[in-house]
């Protein structure tokens, strides 16, 4: 290969010994694999509804003062339940595990809220990064490149819900920035200010990067598990109630149908 | 995202034009960046018109026909039920969204790709220093990040501009200059293509 022109040239005939498909073979192809999303969507919402039981479980015995059984969280995308709030998971990405942060592109077109997940482990020392405690570590949510989200991480042996407290939300975009009905829900963002913010109008790619922080700076805890989820239908934006160093999810503020009762996230 | 409302019936003809020439603007309509209403391609159009040279495109990233067919194929369950938001230019998207699937695979070492210094005999017609032409550029791509390998095949195989490719990669058009000159010294360099090279000065 001595120039451009041979690379050209070579890399066409490289490409010319790619057998040839039919345009229908594509279409049933893709038929198939969207099937597929929606089945392993499906399958991961079973685990999400043992999750929401779990999260059940921790709010019937301060009722009815009995035993609950906790259920580990489930693998992967499982963490985050199939609904939430009256919304629908529509997408959600976790880290691999030892994945110390991810990067990936969510195409969604409804109205959204976001909830960011983490979890870690109890003592710094596991990790191998001495002197550093859970409080400090952060999972930062970056949205085309702009940092939309800090949340604390929770410990690793957490059960319920994730955090849901300061959502966003995102409405269709009619061009305006229209102030909000009603300012109780403080904690919601319009979806002008966010097309305004991220350069982003629905049914574009949004460009989404989760990682961990101490301090500003990105760190790597191993066994850490976090991840982002989209969720769209989400009618109330309960507020994280944060006292003594507990969280408490608000009673809805509206009345229009919502999360259910309250529950202490800290079992 | 996954709503069936968003979903385009299959049994949809395929109109002759589709087959000849793209882009082809025969159905649906969409708004541009600045809220213009622009016609569409249909995704059926779209599939059939560009899904050869996507899948080249393919090929020369994962350099396995498998992976190639899958890359496409996970693209477009990816872009379907968008397709009738999609904006401007359906073919960057879809590019974009491929090439980011193929950079996330390439990540998470899904598919346990190594470079190989040969290919197998595709029984291809063409002569023998050709051949070794062709083994040794895939084993140097091979060879080279994918980042690299990406703008190499964007430039140079697509012949998308700088601009272009910067797009698609999500990255500033001095970004992808300076991944290309790497890549291209990178090239030059690679043992494979100076093996095959000498070779063939020798048998001439």
């Amino acid at each position: 290969m001595t120039d451009t022109n041979d690379l050209r040239r070579m890399l066409d005939e490289i490409a010319d010994e790619t057998p040839e498909l039919p345009a229908q073979e594509w279409i049933a192809g893709t038929r198939h694999k969207v099937r597929v999303r929606r089945r392993v969507r499906w399958t991961g919402g079973g685990a999400a509804a043992a999750l929401v039981l779990a999260a059940a479980a921790s709010v019937v015995p301060q009722v009815l003062d009995g035993a609950s059984e906790p259920v580990p969280p489930a693998e992967g995308d499982g963490v985050f339940p199939e609904r939430l709030y009256g919304g629908e998971l529509i997408a959600a990405r976790t880290n691999q595990t030892g994945e110390a942060a991810f990067g990936w592109e969510a195409t969604l077109d409804e109205p959204t809220s976001i909830v960011l997940f983490c979890q870690a482990p109890e003592d710094a020392q596991s990790w191998g990064l001495h002197g550093l405690s859970r409080a400090e570590l952060r999972v930062v949510l970056e949205i085309n490149g702009e940092q939309a989200k800090v949340e604390p991480c929770a410990h690793l042996h957490w059960y319920g819900y994730p955090p849901v407290g300061e959502q966003m939300v995102l409405r269709p975009f009619d061009g305006k920035t229209s102030a909000p009905r009603s300012r109780a829900r403080s904690n919601v963002g319009y979806a002008g200010d966010w097309a305004k913010r991220y350069g982003w109008r629905p049914g574009e790619p949004l460009s989404v990067s989760v990682r961990l922080e101490r301090k500003g700076e990105s760190v790597e805890v191993p066994e850490a598990e976090f991840g982002v989820a989209f969720y769209d239908g989400v009618r109330l934006a309960p507020k994280l109630e944060r006292s003594g160093g507990s969280g408490t999810i608000s009673e809805p503020e509206t009345g229009d149908g919502g999360p259910g009762p309250g529950f202490d996230p800290r079992p | 995202m996954y709503r069936d409302a968003g979903v385009r019936p299959m049994a949809a003809v395929i109109p002759l034009d589709a087959l000849l020439e793209w882009p082809v603007r025969s159905r649906g309509t969409a708004a541009d960046s600045e809220g213009r209403r622009v016609e569409q391609p249909s995704f059926e159009d779209f599939v059939v018109a560009r899904s050869r040279q996507l899948q080249r495109t393919a090929y020369l990233l994962t350099r396995d026909h498998q992976l190639a067919q899958d890359l496409v194929q996970t693209t477009y369950a990816k872009v379907w039920p968008a397709w009738t938001r999609i904006r401007d230019d359906p073919e960057a998207y879809v590019r974009r969204v491929m090439l980011n699937t193929y950079t996330s695979w390439w990540r998470r070492k899904w598919r346990g790709e190594t470079p190989t210094e040969e290919l197998p005999d595709d029984g291809q017609a063409g002569g023998q220093g050709q051949i070794e032409d062709r083994a040794g550029l895939m084993a140097a791509l091979g060879r080279l990040p994918a980042r690299q390998r990406a703008v190499v095949v964007l430039r140079y195989f697509d012949d998308l501009s700088e601009a272009e490719t910067a797009r698609v990669l999500n990255c500033s058009p001095g970004n992808v200059k300076s991944q290309a000159s790497r890549a291209l010294a990178k090239l030059r360099v690679d043992p494979a293509l100076l093996d095959s090279g000498r070779e063939r000065g020798t048998s001439a």
